[in-house]
C-alpha cells in the first residue's frame, strides 16, 4: 500500500509539535521571479535616468546595477522574514529544511547559485532540478539547505451560529470531529442532493436520515463549537 | 469511482497547492505516464521532423504549427493514464495507447479549433469531457461550476507558467548546443532566430522543431498532470468527497463497536456518566469587573451589623455564576506586538528614494570629488587587506617575516657590539703590534672586522659562526650585491691572517699588518666608501 499523496512535509519539533510544511512548485515560484525581475527591472531604470546623465553617474549606476542584483534577494530573504516582494505577492517563504527562517549564510548560498541555476539558459538547470525534487528544490535550495514554501494564512475557527447546541452521543476522534465542522461550514455550496446524500452517510452518528440527520449534524457541530 | 482507494488527500486547499499536487502523482506514476505521451508525441514528432525535410523552406513554420495544433489530444492519454492511477488502478502504456482513441470523443472540434489559441485553461476542462462523459449544454454548466472562483484563472495562469517552460527548455536546449559549437556568438539562441529568420539554413527549422518536440515532451504531461489534480480538487471541494471518506470511515468504526464492543462500551460509558464531575466544578473563577467593584464600593458602609448580615447573604447569591452579570472565561490573549514590527514600510520607502534623488543631484555636481574617494576607499581597501591577510603572504614568502633582525651582540663568544671597540680600531691595532702584542692586535682586528659587517654593512651573521662560516656568508654576500669586492677582499684577508696566527702559529710581519690595517681603514671602516 503506497502512501497517500499529500503535498504537505510533517515536520516534527522537539517539543513533539508537528508542523506542516508545504513546499511550493516550480510555477508558482516562476511567477514570484517574474515579479521581483520586474520589480526590479522598474527601479533600475527609474534609478538611471536620475544618475544617467554624468559619467560619475553611469559609473555609480553600475555598482548600484551590481550590488541591488546579488543584494536584494539576500537582504529581503535575511531581513522580510524569507520573502522577496514577488514571494510575498505569490504567498511564498524560504525556510531553512527544517523549518527555521534563513540567516546569511543560506540566503548568500542559494542566491550565488542562481548562476548554476541560470544555465544552460533562463534557469533550465533549475527548472530541471525542481520537476526532479520531491520538495522542488533547486541546486541553491540542495545546496544551502533550503526550500520554498507556501505561507497559509492563520486558519479561522470555525464558529457555527444557527442549530441548537447538542452534545455528541459518542466521542469523535479530532478528525472526525474537524470533518463534522467542515460539512456544516461547505454545506451552503453543497448541492442539495449531495448533502443529504453526505447526511444520509452520518447515519451512525445521528440515528436518523435526510433532513433529521442534517438538523442533527447541525446541532452537534454547533455544539462543538459553542 | 470509489472514493477509498483515492491516492491524493483532497482536503480543499488553495488552488496552486493543488497544481502541485499535479508534479507528485506524475512523479510516483512518471514511468507509465511518460512511456504513454512519449509512444503518441515520438512518432508525431518524427512525422513532423520529416515533413519539414520535405517542405519548401518558406513552409517550414507549417509542421511546427501543426505539432503545437494537436498537442490538446495527445494530452487526453495522460489524463487517462493518471485517472486511473489516482484511484490506484495500475494501467500500462500499451492499453493507455489502444484506449486512447476512444477517449477523443466530446469537445474536440472546441478544442482543436477556436479554443487551441486562447484557452490556456483547458486542461481544466477536458476531464469534464473525458472522464464525466458531458456534453453540449450539460458540459457547458459543468465547466461554470468547476471554473468559479478564480479556479479558471489558476488554470490559465498554470498553462501561461507551462509555455514559458517549454520556452525556457528549448532555448536552453540550443544553447547548450551552440556551447559545442565554435561559432561565436552561436551559445546565445537568439540569434540563431535572427539568422532562422532569413530562411537560409535546411537545419534551422528541423533543429527548432526537434527542440520543441523535446521540451514540450517533458512540460506536456507536466501541465496535464496540474490541471487534472487541480480539476480533481475543485471536485472534492464541490462535492465534499474528503468529508464523504470521513463520514464512511465513521460509519465503519461505529459499525465495529455495535458489533464487537457494544456491552463493554455501555458499561464504560454508563459508569463514565456517574463518575463524571458536575460542570460547575470547571467553572473559572475571576475578578469581578469594573463595573460591579463600583456598584459595590457605592453602597457605603453597612448602617449596622443586620444590614452587614443581609448584605453578605445577598453577595454570597449574587456571586453564583447563575445570578451574576458577568460571566468568567477563560482564554487566550495575545501578548502586546512590538511596537516597531507594525511600523509602516512605505512612508520609509518614500524618504529612501527621496534621499537617493537628492543625492543623485549632489552627485552630478561633485563627480570630481566622488572619484577620488572611491579611488582613495579602493586603495584603503587593498591596503588593508594586505595588512589583514600578511600571515598569509609570509607564509607564501612574498613577505619577510621581521623585515629587520635584531643585530648580534656577539658570534662565536667575541663580542661585536661596536661600543666595545676603540674609536680608531687601525690605529689601536698598530700600536698594539708595535708594543708586541701581537696576538691581542690581531684578535682586535679580526673582531672589528666582524662587527663591522654585522652592524655596519647589514650582513646577518649566525650566532655560532665559526671563521670560516663568517666567510662563506661574506662571499655569498658578495655574489649577491650586497658586500662589494673591496671589502669582501679585506674581510677575507683579515680573516686568513687571524687564522694562520691563532691556529697555526704562524705570524704575519709587520709591514702586512700595517697594509692591512690601511685598508680597513680606507676599505672597511667607511660606509660610504666603496663608489
Amino acid at each position: 500500500m503506497t502512501s497517500i499523496l499529500d503535498g504537505r512535509l510533517e515536520l516534527l519539533t522537539p517539543e513533539g509539535v508537528s508542523l506542516a510544511l508545504t513546499p511550493a512548485g516550480p510555477a508558482r515560484r516562476a511567477m514570484a521571479w517574474a515579479v521581483d525581475t520586474f520589480l526590479w527591472l522598474i527601479s533600475i531604470s527609474m534609478l538611471m535616468g536620475i544618475l544617467g546623465g554624468s559619467q560619475a553617474g553611469r559609473g555609480i549606476m553600475l555598482l548600484v546595477l551590481f550590488v541591488s542584483y546579488w543584494g536584494y534577494p539576500i537582504l529581503f530573504e535575511v531581513y522580510g522574514k524569507g520573502m522577496t516582494l514577488g514571494k510575498r505577492w505569490m504567498g511564498l517563504q524560504v525556510v531553512r529544511a527544517d523549518g527555521l527562517p534563513v540567516g546569511w549564510r543560506e540566503s548568500v548560498l542559494r542566491n550565488l547559485l542562481l548562476v548554476a541555476d541560470f544555465l544552460p539558459f533562463l534557469y533550465g538547470v533549475g527548472l530541471f532540478c525542481m520537476l526532479l525534487d520531491g520538495r522542488f528544490r533547486r541546486l541553491g535550495d540542495l545546496v544551502a539547505g533550503t526550500m520554498v514554501i507556501y505561507r497559509d494564512p492563520p486558519a479561522k475557527p470555525a464558529r457555527i451560529e444557527d442549530g441548537q447546541p447538542q452534545p455528541l452521543p459518542f466521542p469523535l476522534t479530532p478528525d472526525e470531529q474537524r470533518a463534522l465542522l467542515d460539512f456544516v461550514g461547505r454545506a451552503p455550496r453543497l448541492s442539495d442532493e449531495r448533502r443529504l446524500e453526505l447526511a444520509d452517510l452520518a447515519e451512525p452518528l445521528t440515528k436518523g436520515i435526510g433532513h433529521a440527520s442534517l438538523a442533527k449534524l447541525l446541532n452537534f457541530a454547533a455544539g462543538l463549537t459553542r | 469511482m470509489k472514493l477509498e482507494h483515492l491516492q491524493l488527500d483532497l482536503r480543499p486547499r488553495p488552488y496552486w497547492q493543488a497544481i502541485d499536487l499535479g508534479y507528485a502523482l506524475l512523479r510516483r506514476n512518471a514511468a507509465t505516464t511518460y512511456a504513454a505521451w512519449w509512444a503518441l508525441w515520438g512518432p508525431l514528432a518524427l512525422a513532423m521532423l520529416a515533413l519539414t525535410a520535405l517542405l519548401p523552406l518558406d513552409w517550414n513554420w507549417v509542421p511546427m504549427m501543426l505539432i503545437w495544433w494537436v498537442k490538446p489530444l495527445v494530452e487526453r492519454i495522460v489524463i487517462y493514464v493518471l485517472s486511473r492511477a489516482v484511484f490506484g488502478e495500475a494501467v500500462s502504456w500499451r492499453e493507455a495507447v489502444r484506449a486512447w482513441p476512444g477517449q477523443l470523443s466530446g469537445g474536440w472540434f472546441r478544442v482543436l479549433t477556436w479554443w487551441r489559441p486562447i484557452m490556456l485553461g483547458r486542461g481544466l476542462y477536458q476531464p469534464i469531457w473525458q472522464l464525466e462523459g458531458a456534453r453540449g449544454a450539460f458540459a457547458k454548466q459543468r465547466r461554470q461550476a468547476l471554473g468559479r472562483r478564480g479556479a479558471y484563472g489558476a488554470a490559465s495562469w498554470f498553462g501561461v507558467v507551462c509555455a514559458h517552460f517549454e520556452f525556457v527548455i528549448e532555448l536552453g536546449l540550443i544553447a547548450l548546443l551552440g556551447l559545442f559549437i565554435s561559432d561565436p556568438g552561436a551559445a546565445n539562441p537568439f540569434t540563431l532566430f535572427a539568422m532562422n529568420a532569413k530562411n537560409e539554413n535546411f537545419w534551422y527549422p528541423l533543429l527548432m522543431l526537434a527542440t520543441y518536440a523535446l521540451a514540450a515532451g517533458m512540460i506536456g504531461p507536466v501541465y496535464v498532470a496540474g490541471c487534472f489534480t487541480l480539476y480533481l480538487n475543485r471536485r472534492a471541494e464541490l462535492e465534499a468527497w474528503d468529508i464523504e471518506l470521513a463520514f464512511r470511515r465513521l460509519a465503519e468504526r461505529c459499525g465495529r463497536f455495535g458489533k464487537t464492543l457494544a456491552s463493554v462500551l455501555f458499561v464504560t460509558v454508563a459508569g463514565l456518566c456517574f463518575i463524571a464531575p458536575a460542570p460547575q466544578a470547571w467553572a473559572v473563577e475571576c475578578e469581578p469587573p469594573a463595573h460591579v467593584a463600583r456598584m459595590l464600593k457605592a453602597r457605603g458602609e453597612p448602617q449596622d451589623a443586620e444590614q452587614a448580615r443581609i448584605r453578605a447573604q445577598v453577595d454570597e447569591i449574587y456571586a453564583r455564576e447563575e445570578l451574576r452579570s458577568y460571566e468568567c472565561k477563560q482564554g487566550w490573549v495575545p501578548k502586546k506586538k512590538d511596537e516597531v514590527a507594525n511600523k509602516e514600510t512605505a512612508p520609509f520607502w518614500k524618504s529612501v528614494f527621496d534621499v537617493l534623488s537628492a543625492l543623485g543631484d549632489l552627485l552630478n555636481s561633485a563627480a570630481g570629488l566622488i572619484k577620488l574617494l572611491l579611488i582613495m576607499a579602493a586603495a584603503a581597501l587593498v591596503f588593508w587587506l594586505l595588512y589583514r591577510y600578511r600571515h598569509v603572504l609570509e607564509k607564501m614568502g612574498l613577505l619577510r617575516k621581521k623585515a629587520l633582525p635584531e643585530l648580534p651582540q656577539e658570534i662565536a663568544g667575541l663580542d661585536i657590539r661596536p661600543e666595545t671597540l676603540p674609536d680608531d680600531v687601525a690605529a689601536a691595532v698598530w700600536q698594539a703590534w708595535q708594543a708586541g702584542e701581537q696576538r691581542a692586535a690581531l684578535a682586535l682586528l679580526y673582531r672589528a672586522s666582524i662587527s663591522r659587517l654585522a652592524h655596519r654593512h647589514g650582513i646577518a651573521l649566525p650566532k655560532g659562526a665559526t671563521e670560516g662560516e663568517c666567510l662563506q656568508t661574506a662571499q655569498a654576500a658578495l655574489r649577491a650585491m650586497r658586500l662589494n669586492e673591496a671589502r669582501y677582499r679585506v674581510v677575507k684577508s683579515v680573516t686568513e691572517v687571524w687564522q694562520a696566527a691563532a691556529y697555526a702559529d704562524r705570524w704575519p710581519d709587520g709591514e702586512k699588518v700595517r697594509a692591512l690595517c690601511k685598508h680597513w681603514q680606507a676599505d672597511l671602516d667607511q660606509v660610504e666608501a666603496a663608489s
